[in-house]
């Protein structure tokens, strides 16, 4: 549970107010303990402030120096500044604004505040014995708190509270401007981010856009890919890779898969050729990339271009190179969980090709080149501009994320490596991974999943079902069996808890409900 | 001197009138221990808990009583300031008569 801190309570601890001081000490860490978030009203500023300096001049003399006033103003603020170091600001709303009508309009505005959390996920803190009997579900003395049964917070699947935690003030002031400026599509964030972006991956051309999906979409329709044109990708992937090759009227055309990083083989590429070939589309699941040397060298002795499938490997290397610009054609995703993430969706294409960016420009906005003017068929594929400004704040923090992540699959990787039955994931040389997922082989998978479930660690089995068996394709006349490696992996695959922020104590207690499940 | 005083929700309210020097006074007062539910230093918590609380406390204390800042990095305590302090200071004199903690 977060707490939201009344006045009081924080000048009780910042003050050391006697007797209440130990207590409100120890609710707030019993929080932070728990996995609660502390939260200080941005409208009650003002209110910590004065009150902390009358706490503060109780000790002086009546005849204290002229400058006494500013120097406990000054100490006061040294103090509210370090309280307030491990603590999250709760931005004041316009809607908490206008309680000048009531009674108190400063703790209407708190309580107004909690209605922005979950049901039950956060109460105000305070000594305020008033507003703990008008509002009793929304509130709790240290004492009520620290008395309460514990419910120490779960664990995430992915965490996006922590990482939101670190960038909320600039988030919060990122879609502010854009609701003030109204320019709610193409807006000045779009361009800002596809700088931005296609600096980091240093390829020339970055063309944001509504969806991975659409991104790869775009793609293939910048590529004049159609009917009677095949497409060579993977069975093992999120269905957007191949349905979009069938929404274009093409074939979409399996390649197995490698059995330890779970991406194309090359080696099975050539024979997946013919005369019909438009694009190879390997993918980078699960936050490595392809073996995209071998894959390009193929593809280029026959003239085929390459489109890669980033939307999960987005910050990964592939011999010192970002994912995204290995290949004529880079597409990647923003999807909420993905490495870099907005808060819908969103998505990427990144390519080295001045003619080709132009006509992915084109195509995002229904193939328009001037207004009114459409020589090509697009569609409606832009990235909104309040997702262009979640992302360029979130941008901030993914290069260390990835970083993190590369240490936190290592970690796993330590931890796992020796168990019988668990085969991690495997890294190719000359690959970085930004482990948007870490995925292992389990040998009894199901069996191993439904007993972390009972041990309160999430899991989850990512394509379950290979494309060539799914309905959808059922065209292909596939059959089981058809794609070995990509069935074994769909059968064995099992994805752990993974984040940047994910704890070195979590990552322990996957490891061991692990060895306990088996 | 030994006067009689109600304790009630945190305040200490003398049964008959007294006027003191200052604002603020430290002294000592006799509990009956009949009425005490934990004694202090023996809190039902874990100690590891009031540990980190107590160093918490410690780090802010440490900063209120560190040596006062030189004259150019005080703050300038102006008419609009001393105006704003007065109101804060009103407000919390109000919530004390209300038996709300300021």
């Amino acid at each position: 549970m977060d707490l939201l801190i009344d006045v009081c309570v924080a000048i009780d601890v910042c003050a050391r107010r006697l007797p209440h001081a130990e207590y409100s000490a120890m609710a707030l860490q019993h929080c932070l303990n728990q996995g609660g978030t502390l939260w200080l009203y941005v409208g009650s500023v003002q209110t910590l402030e004065y009150t902390l300096v009358r706490e503060l001049k109780r000790g002086l003399e009546p005849d204290a120096h002229p400058t006494a006033n500013g120097r406990i103003l000054k100490r006061a603020k040294d103090v509210l500044n370090a309280f307030a170091a491990d603590k999250q600001w709760l931005a004041a709303l316009a809607g908490e604004g206008p309680v000048f009508d009531r009674s108190d309009p400063e703790e209407e505005q708190l309580i107004a505040a909690l209605s922005r959390f979950k049901p039950g996920t956060a109460k105000l803190l305070t000594r305020d014995e008033r507003l703990c009997e008008r509002y009793p579900d929304l509130t709790m003395t240290p004492q009520q708190y620290l008395e309460a049964p514990s419910s120490p917070k779960g664990m995430d699947f992915i965490d996006l509270k922590t990482q939101q935690g670190r960038v909320r003030p600039g988030l919060e002031a990122g879609i502010h401007r854009v609701l003030h400026h109204g320019q709610y599509i193409m807006g000045p964030e779009i361009n800002e981010l596809e700088k931005r972006l296609a600096a980091y991956v240093d390829v020339p051309h970055c063309i944001t856009c509504a969806s991975g999906t659409d991104a790869l979409l775009m793609a293939l329709m910048a590529l004049d890919i159609g009917p009677g044109d095949e497409v060579i990708t993977v069975p093992y992937t999120w269905i957007s890779t191949a349905e979009v090759i069938s929404l274009l009227c093409a074939k979409p055309v399996f390649v197995d898969i490698q059995p330890h990083t779970y991406n194309m083989d090359p080696e099975k590429l050539e024979a997946a050729i013919t005369p019909h070939t438009k694009a190879v589309m390997p993918v980078g699941i699960y936050g490595q990339c392809a073996d995209m040397t071998r894959i390009n060298a193929i593809a280029d002795q026959h003239g085929i271009p390459v489109i890669e499938d980033a939307a999960q490997c987005f910050g990964a290397t592939h011999h010192g190179q970002k994912a995204c610009n290995l290949s004529l054609i880079g597409c990647t995703s923003f999807f909420p969980s993905k490495p870099l993430g907005c808060y819908g969706d969103g998505g990427a294409v990144f390519t080295p090709d001045d003619a080709l960016a132009d006509k992915l420009r084109q195509i995002r906005v229904h193939g328009q080149k001037v207004k009114h003017q459409h020589p090509l068929v697009g569609i409606n594929g832009r990235l909104d501009t309040i997702q262009a400004a979640v992302l360029l704040d979130k941008f901030t923090l993914f290069p260390e994320e990835c970083a993190l992540r590369a240490d936190k699959g290592k970690r796993y990787d330590a931890l796992l490596s020796h168990i019988p039955g668990i085969h991690p994931p495997v890294i190719a040389p000359g690959n970085t991974s930004v482990y948007a997922q870490y995925t292992v082989l389990a040998e009894n998978r199901d069996q191993l999943s439904q007993k972390l479930k009972q041990a309160g660690i999430p899991s989850v089995a990512y394509y379950t079902a290979p494309l060539h068996l799914q309905g959808a394709f059922a065209g292909l006349g596939h059959q089981p069996g058809d794609f070995p490696v990509s069935e074994q992996v769909a059968g064995q695959c099992l994805s752990f808890p993974m984040s940047p922020y994910l704890t070195d104590q979590e990552q322990e207690r996957v490891a061991r409900a692990i060895r306990e499940s088996l | 001197m030994k006067l009689e005083a109600v304790y009630d929700r945190g305040r200490l309210e003398f049964t008959r009138p007294v006027l003191f020097k200052r604002d603020r006074v430290h002294m000592n007062v006799e509990v009956p221990d009949s009425e005490i539910l934990h004694p202090p230093g023996q809190d039902p918590f874990p100690q590891a808990l009031v540990d980190q609380a107590r160093a918490m406390l410690d780090r802010l204390d440490a900063i209120r009583n560190a040596p006062l800042p030189p004259e150019d990095q005080v703050p300038e305590w102006n008419s609009s300031r001393l105006e704003r302090m007065e109101a804060f200071d009103l407000r919390a004199r109000m919530r004390e008569e209300q038996g709300r903690p300021a």
